[in-house]
């Protein structure tokens, strides 16, 4: 009886409480983590000017988040080495589930939706191996783990969907990480590879750089309609170096990297924390925390200018240019022809704003 | 000062620490196929920065491999144009930092200024400077001669060839000190006793280009000089940076 009650009920709850859509929370444009004044750690929605829509709190300082393509839902994933991905219900600001990664597994700070929001892909890597895993969860039976692939590199970063919807394109930073901190172990021998697969884990086609360059770990990823890949880097060799920080990949064509003149790439201080294309997706931006400036780049890979901005970090697409956002809690909307403050607020935006 | 202005100009003044002997190399470039761009003073911003600058001249002007050059020879040519390209680029930071940039920074937290959204961003960029720059001197400008204690680089002394490796430590340190005391509204007690500590282990240096940091003895009197920007640093942190509150950087700090 009480089986047979309990089916009913959801059965009930199945048919009374429709899913949210993205349209019942005021249809924000990005998502973004951030730790707040008073220390706790948060997601929130954003719409298109910076205003602040929905914030659930996290239990632990996020990275970036993934949102379904239809239902206010959001994953959330810890900081690597991530012990947890929280799903949640944007409207209520609940926490829908869970997620931990299987047995020597640990999430690396990206995920995605595909199959129309049906599966969602996640960045792993074993923990003893710092292989790369791609983990697969099935959206409708809860968030069940239903399999994984090997992601094609080692400690993968984040990963996103090629416009065809069938094609995964992943960043294989190339670093070995030691299992319980973020200790680097492989410095010397890293090979980073930007991997692209099929939803199944077909390795369709890989791409290095050039030996001299395999201390540049490829880390984060934009994608255009088209299907041209932007690449953000992060330099693990020597100071000073003054390596180039952005790539351009297109499938079956050479990778072309993309510079900025030498006292600009000086100041990026050899690192790149977050991607996007901006605008009209003619130009393309990265965002360096530690030089504190935005460098952007048309999608030939000419360098545009430069925009300082203190511990800036967070970049996504605006209509006419990008959204940039930072530990200060600034919010900037940056395009050709103006830099504009959207507003600021008491907090510091984490690593990534992701465009929904 | 590597910020607004001078974020990227403070690069094509000094270029160094140069890793890769890039500055060696343009010039030498320039010299063997007498590039017409050494007599252009206005045309010689396009060169590379590791040719330009201070570090240049100290190449061409105290390197035995360049400075035995005659008057009116190429070589002499590019040392005047170089100079005289110093001059504009100084001209040029002058006027920037005196101009937009004393507005912007002026009005912090003013409508439209998308450099600092609130007069504490100001402050802060400030303070973050001389930090960065005591930083520089203790583990740059001092860490890179010092090298490994089994493996010390004096040949990676900055400016070693015009003999200024040391003098340039105590003179850093005094302008980080003197915008500090320009930055507080309060006594640095600790901070001057600090400096005072910096001049101090300066004093006792015997080899002002560092050249004898394979000695032992002498090695320790420089890491007490870099213990001693080191200490100066902290005692900025604790004055200046502890009562505003300023943390380090939220996502530089991350790295992800």
């Amino acid at each position: 009886m009480i089986a047979r009650r309990s089916f009913l009920a959801n059965v009930l709850a199945a048919t009374t409480a429709p899913r949210i859509g993205w349209a019942d929370v005021g249809n924000p444009s990005y998502l973004a983590a951030a730790r707040e004044a008073d220390g706790g750690f948060v997601l929130c929605g954003l719409d298109r000017d910076g205003t602040v829509g929905f914030r659930v709190p996290l239990p632990a300082r996020g990275h970036a988040g993934a949102g379904h393509p239809t239902r206010a839902e959001a994953v959330a994933f810890a900081r690597r080495p991530g012990p947890f991905a929280l799903v949640l219900d944007c409207a209520r600001g609940a926490v829908l589930h869970s997620l931990s990664p299987p047995a020597n597994r640990q999430f690396n700070g990206h995920g995605v939706f595909a199959d129309r929001g049906d599966l969602l892909f996640t960045s792993e890597q074993a923990g003893d191996t710092s292989d790369g895993v791609i983990g697969i969860w099935d959206v409708d039976a809860g968030y069940a783990r239903i399999g994984e692939f090997p992601s094609g590199g080692t400690g993968p970063h984040e990963l996103t969907l090629m416009p065809d919807a069938r094609t995964l394109v992943v960043a294989n930073g190339g670093i070995a990480t030691d299992p319980l901190d973020r200790s680097k172990l492989n410095l010397r021998t890293m090979r980073p590879n930007l991997s692209y697969l099929s939803l199944s884990g077909e390795i369709l086609e890989q791409v290095e750089l050039d030996r001299a360059l395999h201390r540049n770990s490829i880390r984060h990823l934009a994608v255009r309609r088209d299907g041209l890949v932007g690449f953000a880097m992060q330099w693990e060799g020597a100071p000073g170096a003054a390596t180039p920080l952005l790539g351009l990949h297109r499938r079956g064509t050479p990778v072309r990297l993309a510079m900025a003149p030498l006292a600009d790439e000086l100041a990026m201080q050899g690192y790149a924390g977050s991607i996007a294309f901006g605008g009209d997706a003619t130009e393309i931006g990265i965002t360096s925390p530690r030089g504190g400036r935005l460098h952007r780049f048309s999608a030939e890979g000419a360098f545009l200018g430069a925009v300082s901005r203190t511990d800036v970090c967070g970049l996504a697409t605006r209509p006419d240019g990008y959204l940039a956002s930072d530990g200060l809690g600034g919010l900037i909307a940056i395009s050709a022809v103006r830099t504009a403050p959207l507003g600021r607020s008491d907090c510091a935006w984490d690593n990534h704003i992701v465009a929904l | 000062m590597q910020q607004s202005p001078s974020e990227t100009g403070a690069l094509s003044l000094s270029f160094w620490p140069d890793a890769r002997g890039s500055t060696q190399r343009t010039l030498a470039g320039l010299i063997a196929e007498e590039d017409p761009i050494a007599r252009d003073p206005e045309g010689y911003a396009e060169v590379s920065i590791a040719a330009r600058g201070f570090f240049a001249l100290d190449m061409l002007l105290f390197d035995p491999g360049f400075s035995d050059y005659a008057p009116g020879s190429y070589t002499c040519d590019l040392v005047t144009t170089i100079g005289a390209d110093l001059a504009h680029q100084a001209e040029a930071l002058n006027a920037a930092w005196s101009g937009d940039f004393a507005t912007t920074l002026r009005q912090a937290g003013a409508e439209g200024n998308a450099t600092y959204l609130h007069e504490d961003e100001a402050l802060r960029a400030i303070y973050t400077q001389i930090l960065t720059s005591l930083e520089f001197t203790a583990e740059t400008r001092l860490g890179q001669p010092m090298g490994r204690v089994d493996r010390p680089r004096p040949a990676r002394a900055e400016a070693r060839r015009s003999g200024r490796p040391l003098r340039n430590v105590p003179l850093a340190s005094q302008a980080a000190y003197a915008l500090a005391t320009a930055l507080a509204d309060h006594d640095l007690p600790q901070t001057d006793a600090a400096m005072q500590r910096v001049r101090a282990a300066a004093a006792r240096i015997a080899d002002p280009v560092f050249q004898d940091v394979t000695d032992s003895q002498a090695r320790l009197r420089v890491e007490v000089l870099q213990q001693a920007v080191r200490s100066l640093r902290t005692a900025i942190g604790t004055e200046i940076g502890a009562p505003l509150g300023i943390a380090p950087g939220f996502n530089a700090q991350d790295g992800d």
